[in-house]
């Protein structure tokens, strides 16, 4: 009896860690950061921030349609501030994000990628 | 956040398009040569030598980046005017987020980082842009900060849209056509209702006007110095990623490996 609560138990959590949509995090190098896309309106837009003081610059881009075509944004990026949020005017919808990092010793990271 | 180096830049950046004279031009520009070397690709280095870039190289720049991109068999768009010529940009279709990187680095890499850092409003400009800003935030209903900067407007404009309450609201979308994308991004397509602040903007001076072709942001010698340091450090520190040094954390699905 304790044996299947104790599994029935474990595959609840689980399923509920699934379910949750954790915030996306990264790490390069000392610098962490996490992004995030959202679609709301006709504005697709991604988001980059730095979550420490370890970053120098952050970028985003994000994956939206329009016109019934599925396209990648330019990025947005900057080195005056700790974030840039990529915003898309006109998109019918979005579904991915983009995000990218440069620590403060020079470490460049991958993109990646908010679902 | 800031390191020495792109504090630097970016300092110098902000002076030499704030109407400052140039300076030191001829005594950095053999030594930018030196240290630029192979680094700086020809046509980009063709456009920044003379430590102007006008508005005619900005666009011949985004020019040889979309036929790049288009040689290569990338559906792309662009280049595409807005904000009165603020900005131009591009969008392609791929299964490959960086499809365009090639050419990007190729052919707008430095280009597009001096142009686009010296469109960014700086001191009482700066101070009366962001209160435009906030007005227009504030006149659909939101509650905006009072204080802080740019900055502090933009990350709370952006975390508004992912409220549900105020995500689907084309009032806040027009506030975010008129200003953010005007300041913060370097993509502000489908602008054509939207009014850019810059349009009320009077330049402060000559070179600053903002009528595309004739537009000039001067560059020190230095500024360009110092990209060329930077780009250094970031192909060197390129090369060490590969060795695994970029994890993910608290959410593994989102990440993608290194």
């Amino acid at each position: 009896m304790f044996r299947r609560l104790a599994i029935l138990l474990t595959t609840l959590m689980l399923a509920m860690v699934m379910i949750v949509p954790a915030a996306s995090g990264w790490i390069a190098a000392e610098c962490s950061f996490n992004g995030w896309n959202s679609f709301s309106g006709n504005t697709a837009s991604a988001y980059t921030g730095a979550t420490n003081t370890g970053c120098d610059a952050v970028w985003a881009r994000v994956h939206y349609k329009e016109d019934a075509i599925w396209k990648w944004s330019t990025p947005c990026y900057t080195y005056t501030y700790d974030f840039c949020t990529k915003f898309q005017p006109g998109a019918d919808d979005a579904d991915l994000g983009k995000h990218r990092a440069l620590s403060d010793s020079g470490g460049l990271s991958p993109w990646y990628t908010s679902y | 956040m800031k390191s020495l180096i792109v504090g630097v830049v970016l300092a110098v950046a902000v002076a030499s398009c704030g109407g400052s004279a140039t300076n030191s031009h001829s005594a950095s520009l053999s030594s930018l040569l030196d240290r630029v070397g192979d680094q700086m690709p020809a046509s980009q280095l063709s456009a920044l030598r003379d430590l102007e870039l006008t508005y005619d190289e900005y666009e011949r720049a985004f020019h040889l980046a979309v036929q790049c991109m288009s040689d290569q068999g990338l559906e792309v768009r662009g280049p595409n005017s807005e904000n009165n010529g603020r900005y131009l940009t591009y969008s392609f279709s791929s299964t490959d987020s960086e499809a365009d990187s090639q050419c990007f680095e190729e052919h707008l890499s430095y280009v597009h980082r001096v142009w686009v850092e010296s469109q960014i409003p700086t001191g009482a400009e700066a101070d009366r842009v962001r209160e435009e800003y906030a007005d227009c935030v504030h006149s659909v209903g939101l509650d905006p900060p009072t204080d802080g900067d740019l900055a502090i407007l933009e990350r709370f404009v952006g975390e508004s849209l992912r409220d549900p309450t105020w995500g689907n609201n084309a009032a806040l979308d027009a506030c975010i056509r008129q200003y953010s994308n005007a300041i913060f991004s370097n993509d502000p397509w489908h602008l054509s209702s939207g009014k850019p602040w810059s349009a009320t903007r009077k330049p402060r001076s000559a070179s600053e006007s903002r009528q595309p072709g004739k537009d000039v942001c001067p560059i020190s010698a230095n500024f360009l110095t110092d990209l060329a340091q930077l780009h250094t450090l970031t192909v060197r520190h390129e090369l060490t990623t590969q060795g695994g040094r970029f994890r993910c954390f608290d959410d593994s699905q989102s990440c993608s490996p290194p």
